[in-house]
């Protein structure tokens, strides 16, 4: 098997995991922000009179939320394998771009549905 | 072997494991893992099964093989965004959702094991079948 056979098979495959893996940890650590930004959950960030929230870099930049970004960037390197185990029957498609960009915008139609209903059912606990 | 939907194993196992926990575990425990993140392991491995399900009610999913790469990574995304991010952000429902980064964490390690079960389920299958 050539290089280019290689790359072909596996680079877009790694590309996609590896564009999963960033989301995943860029939605985890902005979640990570907007709590840490609620004084109840680390009130020793916060000036109680003045509740002001860290910007986005200050919040990356604090030496006090390295366990938190290794927590978020651990969400990123679990969603790296599942993307390539759930991509390993990846075939080369015959179906047109459109075809494909179809039944993904599907997915995420029934994927924001179904959130709708979750929401009202609360089943993933807000705590 | 098709994929089985709402007779999935691990969808039966996980709605059985949030009744047992909604009924059982949480008056044992009353505070901690089962309280704060079982749900949202559970979540995507019970809800995708459900939409995969309605999709192919509707004829919008033209085949009955697990869940796609896609029919993963996309739910896991929207739902960590609008659960995580959104709600928490807007309190468009009243408040009642809190961002845990956490959960986003516990999200993807569902996902992970559901795709390992349903390729190894399904997989196996197939090959008693040949």
């Amino acid at each position: 098997m050539s290089i280019k056979d290689v790359m072909s098979r596996w680079g877009l495959r790694v590309l996609m995991c590896l564009s999963t893996s960033v989301t995943v940890s860029f939605i985890a650590l902005v979640c990570a922000w907007q709590q840490y930004g609620r004084w109840e959950l680390f009130p020793w960030n916060w000036n109680k009179d003045e509740k002001v929230l860290p910007t986005f870099w200050e919040f990356i930049s604090s030496e006090d939320t390295a366990g938190i970004q290794t927590t978020c960037l651990l969400a990123g390197v679990v969603a790296f394998p599942l993307c390539l185990i759930a991509s390993s029957a990846w075939r080369k498609s015959r179906a047109p771009f459109a075809g494909v960009l179809l039944a993904h915008v599907i997915t995420a139609v029934f994927a924001i549905a179904a959130a709708v209903w979750m929401a009202a059912l609360h089943l993933p606990s807000g705590h | 072997m098709p994929f089985r939907y709402l007779r999935d194993p691990l969808f039966i196992f996980c709605m059985a494991l949030y009744f047992v926990n909604r009924l059982i575990f949480k008056k044992i425990w009353p505070s901690g893992f089962v309280h704060e993140h079982l749900n949202d392991l559970i979540c995507i491995p019970f809800w995708v099964p459900i939409m995969l399900f309605a999709q192919r009610l509707v004829r919008l999913r033209a085949h009955d093989d697990p869940p796609l790469a896609s029919e993963l990574i996309i739910p896991l995304v929207i739902w960590s965004f609008i659960f995580e991010i959104l709600l928490p952000a807007t309190q468009w429902l009243g408040g009642s959702f809190v961002a845990d980064y956490w959960d986003v964490f516990y999200y993807a390690l569902g996902t992970l094991v559901g795709a390992l079960w349903w390729r190894w389920w399904y997989g196996r299958r197939a090959t008693d079948a040949r």
